[in-house]
């Protein structure tokens, strides 16, 4: 046969068989990667996957695998995974990317696939426990989950009962499902949610809420010209993964790359322009950029004219001067005339022409603007959320708000499916978690709760931590013990938590909770111009039903008695009120089945089949019912390209019986049409006639706007205004507490948040994989400081906060600028009990003597024998310093965050200090807290209208307006 | 210029894509398998070839040190660069040409019943991927895996080289890639100074025109009673030499003939192995000095 024939004999056969797959709309090619590790199981072929047995090498074993997906719960990314369920073991032997998402796209970080390290870590809570002995004092025995439900939900119903609604507390850490925690508060009418989002994000979403009424960016990255990073982003930042691989897209197609990050981060390493501010001058920074555009008019000013609401800050601030566009043009390059390039260099230690010629770049951008700013310096600073709300000043000067490469506000680029059930918002007010000195806060005081306390101003009767480590994570560890151990301010402490960590040793009750592969959550968020929703389910559950097995609930497949948290909270609610006289129940209850328990599959059918646009009719045509899409696919886009939803037109059925104010704002009596999507966004007041705001007035017509009291883009803030602090009403660089003005002559500023990309906060202690990467952090200080410190590479330091001291390993870099050092998150872990293991805990005595509190440490981690065979192979024992033990609170008295850099001094170790050790005076602590406090405006003093807080601003609950309410005794400041 | 009809080239094109799926190293799905002809035990063959013995990497053929990388893949990215395609993450693995092959020939078909710019310009890039970047190593490689797979992976094999010649029959060199333009200097043979410089010679196909796998190596240490290391080949070499010295050069000098044999009786099929055969009867000679008293 010649080899022409054969040749066409062959592709003609292919061709055919193609065809023929590619008809049943599976996939024939999966093109070639190069390598395979860049390539993906088709979907088609997940049901049974073969793989070869790598452990069995040079054997060829064959092993069948079911592939089932699942969402990441490592970080907020969601990323897709995919189980590779054993279809010999009925286990889950790896994991790695789902192709089928179109957030990750079949990418994960290290921390994805590391999800077997937690599943099978033999040191992880297993089995409901109680404490045995006294609180803290490590000692624990094994309950059912019967008692542990019975008893906790007894508490929680004479709590209720009594009236005693302030004094649950729900303290949220890791995300699980948008808005299902606050649903569960909201049905037993507490006002009980806590999150860490004031130690994390709330400055950085601050920013961005006073301008669009959405609290984060979504930046299109991969079609962006400029990316402009205020952090480590591509290296650490939120949505690590999905963000890093659409940055390095674009940058494959020639954007450029600019990152302002103090310390040489990765993300720095891959930048055009690396900027290294002095620490707390990138508001400085923003503005001599914006001042540039400004100036040389190189802004989109249609876009300016016709979206920033530039007639309200004239008419309220300048209400001499005419209210027309140019006089506000005038008037802003007056305004910010003195951000120049010297002044920002002064600021910043950054060279004028180097700032000069990144403005230069930007300004090539127009709407192809990416900008991400979301934890680093707007969480290190007093007025760190100005440092957000001057970065969205460039993208709102050059329109690159919205459009493709721009970036959007998080909520137009996210889906919440509306559930089956959302009972209404509680009719009481936490003081503690939302204290009227901090009215403007955009989160929940959490990290102040010991203070608070201790001031007298309440105590809880339960409160949960979920997935969260505040003794280690939240500053002022020592005084969160201190409460804690405290059982007439805290009367029971349940932990939530899948690994042990340094707050569950106080706990009461420690209920194991499952990994990403070992519970139920819907998922979505914004990382691109898109919309999509992620479902996160227990494989194993998913592979025994497939296989027509009967599953109870989620505890039947997971290891243990671990369950997951939805089921827990829906039982522990029926056993709050079994009869459903407290008006709880209802929202647990079957719809199908009324009078029965909900169950998952139904709270899933439900969302799936009416809540998730395209979905049931995708899941038709597949020939599956929508929840059967999501368990086999795992996620689901709804729509792609979402576009500038501020411009669109109110459609004539929504303008009902209208009213407009003189600034354009459209309010309508016509009701809200129900939205299947329920992503929460600001939501101004109505008139005072009660009529909705439905959009605003621009050139004539009725255009959608944004979520803001005046529709607008809010480049003057009238809220901040009114609550008492005109002087920052505008985009405004603020001192930082950690300014050199503001320094000691032998102080220097401490970076301590940025984060490693293996680490997983405190969750991964016994991840081996990670562990062996990263496990200490030693303290970056620059030679030029080392020399002048006498500190050489083995010597041991002692940094010296405003309340104690640690004693650290210095590294000694180029990478970190004269007068900063830096030492990195998740490291320094311990544990005072010797009933647990760990790969990165080491033993310590925790010890006082009157205010003093002293952290020793007795052993680092040493190899154990366990199941698995590795923890007697690991080789590490620096595993570095606990550092938020020594930072005193700092709440930022806008936005509430927490202001995370240090003024410290560094100096070499003492005689006799010991590395690891830490010591802090929480008399000390307690005074600056309250110097602190002294620089708030409290409520009673600044609230325009007698609420605590402006009501329009977002909030996980959202007490009745009654509730909001000042009372009269409220503050005690 | 002669040219195929659309149907035969849409053919080669389906093939290169699915010989690409096949030279991915991973388990293909079973229908492409069964289309192509390939049974399981054939398909296990591939994957150990690929995996184990002869790497599909472009530049380890094609550069002077026989490493994975370098020169060599730079310009093979380069010529993704000039067709305006996204350069993979390793631009010479095999799999990824063929695929490139494939899509470059269905662009072909699109354009085929007339001669544009457009139709001549995809001609040209098909020409340059084949007589430039991949033929001049694939050829005397699928020989080698004909060799050291036998008949299981024959029908890869033999398609893999239905597709080239295919192609070649209607098209003109010149082959300007390195290993075919550094014709080797046949006049002055010199002995290799010691081991190590004989080492770095043989282990680049590129210098000694001998393609070289750990089998062969097994099957040298073994018919002379030696203990053969694991591990890259110039290390298990090294370990060879440091039990034996001259059987071991006889013997590999034998090895190295058979090659230059084998490229030479089929080079009136294939232009492109003139050079590798000369190449490899160089060695030999270089083998024989070295012998010499
Ligand atoms: S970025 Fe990493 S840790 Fe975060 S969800 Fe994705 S894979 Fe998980």
């Amino acid at each position: 046969m010649s080899s022409t024939f054969r040749l066409q004999e062959a592709g003609e056969r292919v061709s055919a068989a193609r065809e023929a797959t590619e008809k049943r709309g599976e996939t024939f090619y999966q093109g070639p990667s190069g390598i395979h590790l860049a390539s993906h199981p088709p979907f088609e072929r997940w049901s049974d996957w073969m793989e070869l047995d790598s452990k069995a090498w040079p054997t060829k074993k064959e092993r069948r695998y079911a592939l089932i997906p699942t969402t990441c719960f490592n970080c907020e990314s969601a990323c897709g995974l995919l189980a590779y369920v054993d279809k010999e073991t009925n286990q889950v032997a790896k994991f790695e990317g789902n192709p089928e998402h179109p957030g990750s796209r079949g990418k994960n970080c290290a921390k994805g696939p590391a999800t077997i390290n937690q599943i099978t870590d033999p040191d992880r809570i297993l089995f409901p426990l109680k404490r045995s002995a006294n609180r803290g004092d490590g000692k624990w025995e094994k309950i059912s989950w019967d008692t542990a439900l019975d008893e906790i939900a007894a508490k929680l119903r004479s709590s209720i009962i009594a009236g005693r609604k302030d004094k649950i507390v729900c303290h949220i850490g890791r995300p699980g499902e948008d808005g299902f925690t606050e649903r569960v508060l909201a049905s037993w009418g507490v006002d009980g949610h806590n999150s860490h989002t004031n130690v994390c994000s709330s400055a950085g979403r601050a920013g961005w809420h006073y301008w669009t009424g959405m609290d984060r960016p979504s930046a299109d990255f991969a079609n962006a010209k400029v990316i402009f990073l205020v952090s480590a982003h591509l290296e650490t930042g939120h949505y690590f993964n999905p963000h890093a691989q659409r940055i390095t897209q674009a940058k494959e197609r020639g954007a450029k790359l600019i990152v302002l990050d103090t310390r040489l981060s990765n993300t720095a390493t891959h930048a055009d322009y690396w900027l290294s501010p002095y620490p707390g001058s990138e508001a400085a920074i923003n503005l001599a950029i914006a001042n540039y555009l400004i100036q040389e008019e190189l802004f989109d000013r249609e876009f300016v004219r016709k979206w920033w609401n530039w007639q309200e800050w004239l008419e309220c601030a300048h209400p001499e001067l005419e209210a027309d566009f140019e006089t506000f043009i005038s008037l802003l390059k007056e305004t910010y005339a003195p951000y120049t390039f010297d002044y920002a260099a002064a600021e910043s230690r950054i060279d004028k022409k180097v700032l000069l010629e990144v403005a230069e770049i930007v300004a090539t951008a127009g709407e192809k603007f990416a900008s991400h700013i979301w934890r680093s310096a707007a969480a290190g600073n007093l007025g760190g959320w100005q440092i957000s709300r001057t970065l969205l000043l460039i993208n709102a000067l050059m329109g690159a708000i919205a459009t493709e490469g721009g970036t959007y506000p998080n909520a137009w680029n996210k889906y919440v499916p509306r559930p089956i059930y959302t009972p209404p918002h509680p009719d009481v007010w936490n003081e503690l978690s939302w204290p009227s000195d901090y009215p403007l806060s955009m989160n929940e005081m959490s990290f102040l709760l010991p203070h608070l306390i201790g001031q007298g101003r309440g105590t809880m009767d339960v409160y949960f931590t979920r997935v969260y480590n505040p003794v280690w994570t939240n500053p002022d560890g020592m005084a969160w013990i201190e409460m804690l151990l405290d059982e007439s301010k805290v009367g029971c402490y349940v932990a939530l938590t899948p690994t042990w960590n340094e707050t569950s040793y106080f706990a009461d009750y420690v209920l194991p909770m499952g990994h990403a592969s070992e519970r139920h959550d819907l998922a979505s968020y914004e990382q691109y111009d898109g919309q999509w929703v992620a479902f996160r389910q227990p494989v194993l559950r998913t592979y025994a039903n497939s296989q027509g097995g009967e599953v109870q609930d989620t505890r039947d497949v997971n290891p243990g008695e671990v369950w997951e948290e939805n089921e827990f909270w829906i039982e522990l609610s029926w056993r709050i009120d079994p009869d459903g006289s407290l008006g709880i129940r209802q929202y647990h209850e079957s719809k199908k089945n009324p009078g029965k328990k909900l169950t998952v599959e139904e709270y899933y059918e439900y969302i799936f089949e009416n809540s998730v646009p395209g979905l049931p009719g995708r899941a038709e045509a597949e020939g599956k019912t929508p929840l059967g899409f999501m368990q086999s696919h795992g996620a689901f886009e709804i729509k792609n390209k979402v576009g500038q939803i501020f411009t669109e037109a109110v459609p004539e059925n929504e303008l009902i019986e209208t009213a407009t104010t003189r600034l354009g704002r459209v309010y309508t009596s016509a009701a809200k049409p129900v939205s299947t999507n329920i992503v929460p966004t600001g939501d101004p007041d109505p008139d005072s006639s009660g009529k909705r705001p439905v959009g605003v007035v621009v050139d004539g017509e009725v255009r959608r706007g944004f979520p803001t009291p005046s529709g607008k883009l809010e480049f003057f803030s009238k809220t901040l205004a009114e609550w008492g602090w005109k002087d920052q009403a505008i985009p405004n660089y603020v001192k930082s507490h950690i300014h050199p003005d503001k320094l000691e002559s032998n102080q220097m500023v401490l970076i301590s948040t940025f984060r490693l990309p293996v680490q997983i906060h405190t969750r991964s202690a016994n991840s081996k994989w990670l562990d062996e990467i990263a496990h200490t952090n030693p303290v970056w200080i620059n030679p030029i400081d080392a020399e002048r410190l006498s500190i050489e590479e083995n010597d041991l330091i002692r940094v010296n906060s405003e309340i104690g001291y640690f004693v650290a390993k210095p590294w000694i870099t180029q990478g970190i600028r004269p007068g900063v050092v830096a030492c990195s998150h998740h490291m320094g872990r311990w544990k005072f009990t010797d009933a647990t293991n760990s790969l990165t805990m080491r033993r310590v005595e925790l010890d006082s003597e009157g205010a003093k509190r002293h952290l020793i440490p007795k052993s680092p981690p040493k190899p154990y024998l366990s199941s698995d065979p590795d923890t007697a192979r690991f080789w590490w024992n620096d595993v570095g310093v606990h550092q938020n033990l020594i930072f005193p609170v700092h709440p930022d008295p806008i936005s509430g965050m927490h202001c995370w850099h240090q003024a410290v001094s560094v100096e070499k170790a003492h005689i006799g200090d010991e590395f690891g050790e830490v010591h802090v005076d929480l008399d000390k602590s307690k005074a600056v807290f309250e110097r602190w406090l002294k620089m708030t405006k409290t409520a009673q003093e600044v609230s325009p209208d007698g609420t605590r807080r402006p009501r329009w601003l977002m909030r996980p609950l959202k007490p009745t307006k009654r509730a909001s309410l000042l009372q009269p005794a409220d503050s005690l400041k | 210029m002669t040219r195929y009809p659309a149907t035969t080239l849409l053919a080669q094109a389906e093939v290169a894509m699915a010989l690409a799926e096949i030279s991915e190293g991973v388990v293909p799905s079973q229908v492409l398998l069964d289309a192509l002809g390939i049974d399981r035990l054939g398909c296990e063959a591939i994957n150990a070839l690929l995996v184990s013995e002869l790497p599909p990497f472009a530049s380890i053929y094609l550069s002077l040190d026989g490493n994975i990388g370098g020169e060599s893949q730079v310009e093979i990215a380069g010529f993704y660069r000039a067709i305006s395609v996204k350069v993979p993450p390793n631009p010479d693995y095999l799999s990824s040409m063929l695929y490139l092959l494939g899509q470059i020939i269905q662009k072909e078909a699109e354009f085929s019943d007339g001669e544009t710019p457009r139709s001549k310009a995809i001609e040209i890039a098909k020409l340059t991927l084949l007589q430039q970047h991949l033929a001049p190593w694939l050829v005397p490689y699928l020989l080698r895996a004909d060799q050291i797979a036998g008949t299981s992976a024959s029908v890869w094999i033999t398609l893999t080289l239905d597709l080239i010649t295919s192609i070649l029959e209607l098209s003109e060199g010149p082959f300007s890639q390195q290993i075919i333009n550094d014709d080797p200097d046949q006049g002055q043979i010199e002995s290799f100074a010691n081991s190590v410089e004989f080492i770095d010679w043989i282990t680049s196909p590129r210098l000694s025109g001998v393609i070289v796998a750990p089998s062969d190596l097994a099957n040298i240490a073994k018919s002379l009673g030696l203990a053969a290391r694991i591990g890259r080949k110039r290390f298990v070499l090294d370990g060879l030499f440091q039990q034996g010295g001259r059987e071991l050069l006889e013997e590999i000098g034998k090895f190295v003939a058979e090659q230059g044999d084998l490229y030479l009786s089929r080079s009136s099929e294939f232009e492109v192995l003139q050079p590798w055969s000369k190449k490899a009867i160089i060695t030999h000679k270089r083998v024989l000095a070295t012998l010499a008293p």
